[in-house]
């Protein structure tokens, strides 16, 4: 059949959507197809993560004794059903942890926990935006950002007063895993508000 | 706020100044955490899940960040406030399409809160406009670090925090950015470059989320990695292929302006003209128009107008917005002519009116 659009191409593609609540569907060629933008994927590029891909790996007779679920369960939903399905199922879950995420467990490189890196990582962020407002000429945002940037900068005087006056600061978060840090808390001067790049921050784990 | 205002205009943050916001829209991050030592929702009866979601609305009362937030249980709204709130991105197609025991929290100006009993008992979300990850990020940290003080997470040393699905596990952190990329696709490097994102590991979907068509040439970018990584590392990589991605934009953009110059200002002001004199529009034929005048505008091709209006009517112009700002169920015929009414409107207005400032809104 003919392209519906173009009506002189044969149509290769057929495309069904939901447009509040009615379904349309035509048949277009691939230039017009393209045009619509419909060639790309509709879901991700990526070849589409998770269990339902997997292939079944056997019938494992385990069941979780903390809620039930059984192997078969998961390979259906997808989902565990409680957090001790994690230890049960370990060995099965292992490989697809490593499909979904090259990991099979979160030990990250370094943790940026502390309310000093936090600062350091909104500052940085912001100063791109500002970098990016003075770029565009939109001098009244790039004003509102200098500002909020004075902000950050003074709270993060006082947390560097804080932490200089009690050398141990590691213990002032409570969130659990604070990480003791200081030994790069110097990056939040002005100086690093006119570069693009804050040298200091996040660059090593890469 | 009844919900025939809050249908007639989008939440308050999505109005904002947005960095770099001739290419990205918006910015959301969400957070996955399930409570400790309870099964997670798809493993809850009816009962169980309307009682737990009693306790996680109790200790949401108690955080700062979320004891003002406007509470829905799902269940409870008609059809059309739920459709309203998913065209919003407040809720996903998944809570919708449960709702039985399922809740949203929604703070005031739209740009933060959680879902309850998605497919973990919460996902924090928080937005900003433009490209704003981190701020956005910080956001919804916040709300978890708060929310933890009351309810403790599950959380292993193994894997960090626990969700439902192993896709989320580790940190929980899904950040995302809704892009506009009408020169990649005119040129047609689109596909070229969106699949070199998948091979980053960085997922590229369509406006409304998985599965949903991209009308506009408007794309959600964002992380699959969630295990391994710090939050810091998820976001700092996925803010360089941003970063990427806006400046390859734009370079496309400039060389359709200089290569094909007539063809691209025929476009736009084609686009233009249909918008302020259709009669019928659908709402995919709405954004890829209103996509092709935002391209236009921000090359300074067609007459000025704030991108706060054009970004306005992409969530208005949205079908169970329509039917809540007329108050009643409309066939399809019907919003596509409401829709073509508000479209011409609202840019006629937007023409008119001597450029005054447009960022009231802040502060």
């Amino acid at each position: 059949m003919l392209c519906q659009h173009c009506g002189k191409m044969e149509a290769e593609v057929h495309y069904t959507e939901v447009v509040d609540g009615e379904k349309r569907s035509e048949w277009l060629c691939e230039s017009c197809a393209a045009q619509r933008g419909l060639l790309f994927p509709e879901k991700s590029p990526l070849p589409a993560p998770g269990p339902l891909q997997l292939k079944k790996s056997g019938k494992s007779p385990i069941k979780c004794p903390s809620c039930g679920m059984d192997w078969e369960n998961f390979e259906l939903e997808g989902k565990v059903g409680c957090e001790e399905c994690y230890e049960v199922f370990r060995d099965e879950l292992d490989p697809i942890l490593r499909q979904l995420h090259r990991a099979s467990e979160h030990r990250p490189p370094k943790e940026e926990l502390d309310a000093q890196a936090r600062l350091r990582r909104v500052l940085r962020a912001l100063s791109l935006e500002l970098a990016e407002a003075v770029r565009s000429e939109e001098f009244e945002l790039a004003a509102q950002l200098r500002d909020e940037i004075r902000r950050y900068q003074e709270e993060s005087e006082v947390l560097r007063k804080v932490a200089s006056e009690s050398d141990f600061a590691a213990g002032e978060d409570d969130s659990s895993a604070a990480d003791p840090s200081g030994s790069e808390n110097d990056a939040t001067t002005g100086e690093h508000l006119s570069g693009e790049n804050d040298p200091s921050v996040g660059e090593e784990g890469r | 706020m009844n919900w025939r205002e809050r249908a007639e205009r989008p939440g308050r943050w999505w109005v904002r100044e947005a960095p770099y916001g001739d290419v990205v829209l918006s910015s959301r991050v969400r957070l996955a955490r399930n409570l400790a030592g309870r099964r997670f929702p798809h493993r809850l009866a009816e009962d169980e899940l309307r009682s737990l979601r009693m306790e996680i609305l109790q200790a949401a009362r108690l955080c700062p960040g979320l004891a003002q937030a406007q509470w829905w249980p799902l269940e409870e709204l008609e059809e059309v406030q739920r459709r309203l709130l998913l065209e919003r991105h407040l809720v996903s197609q998944d809570l919708i399409d449960r709702a039985m025991g399922r809740g949203v929290l929604v703070a005031e100006d739209e740009g933060s809160g959680a879902m309850v009993h998605e497919e973990d008992h919460l996902r924090f979300q928080a937005f900003g406009a433009g490209l704003r990850l981190e701020e956005t990020y910080e956001l919804a940290s916040g709300l978890t670090e708060e929310f933890n003080h009351h309810l403790k997470f599950a959380r292993s040393p193994r894997l960090g925090w626990l969700s439902a699905c192993p896709s989320n596990l580790g940190t929980g952190l899904r950040a995302s950015a809704l892009v506009h990329l009408p020169g990649l696709l005119l040129t047609g490097d689109l596909q070229k470059v969106l699949s070199s994102l998948g091979v980053l590991q960085i997922a590229v979907r369509g406006f409304w989320g998985e599965g949903s068509p991209a009308p506009g040439a408007l794309f959600q970018v964002s992380n699959t990695i969630t295990l391994g990584l710090s939050e810091g590392q998820i976001l700092d990589d996925l803010l360089d292929h941003l970063r990427k991605l806006v400046s390859v934009e734009r370079e496309a953009r400039h060389v359709l302006q200089r290569e094909r110059r007539l063809a691209l200002e025929d476009r736009v002001w084609r686009a233009w003209g249909l918008l302020r004199s259709v009669r019928l529009l659908t709402t995919k034929e709405a954004f890829e128009l209103l996509g092709h005048v935002r391209l236009g505008t921000s090359l300074g091709l067609l007459p000025r107008v704030d991108e706060t209006v054009l970004r306005s009517l992409l969530v208005t112009v949205q079908a169970a917005h329509l039917q809540l700002q007329e108050g009643n169920a409309l066939a399809p015929r019907e919003r596509d002519e409401l829709r073509a009414r508000q479209v011409r409107e609202v840019l006629a207005k937007a023409t008119e009116e001597p450029q005054t400032d447009p960022r009231k809104d802040e502060e």
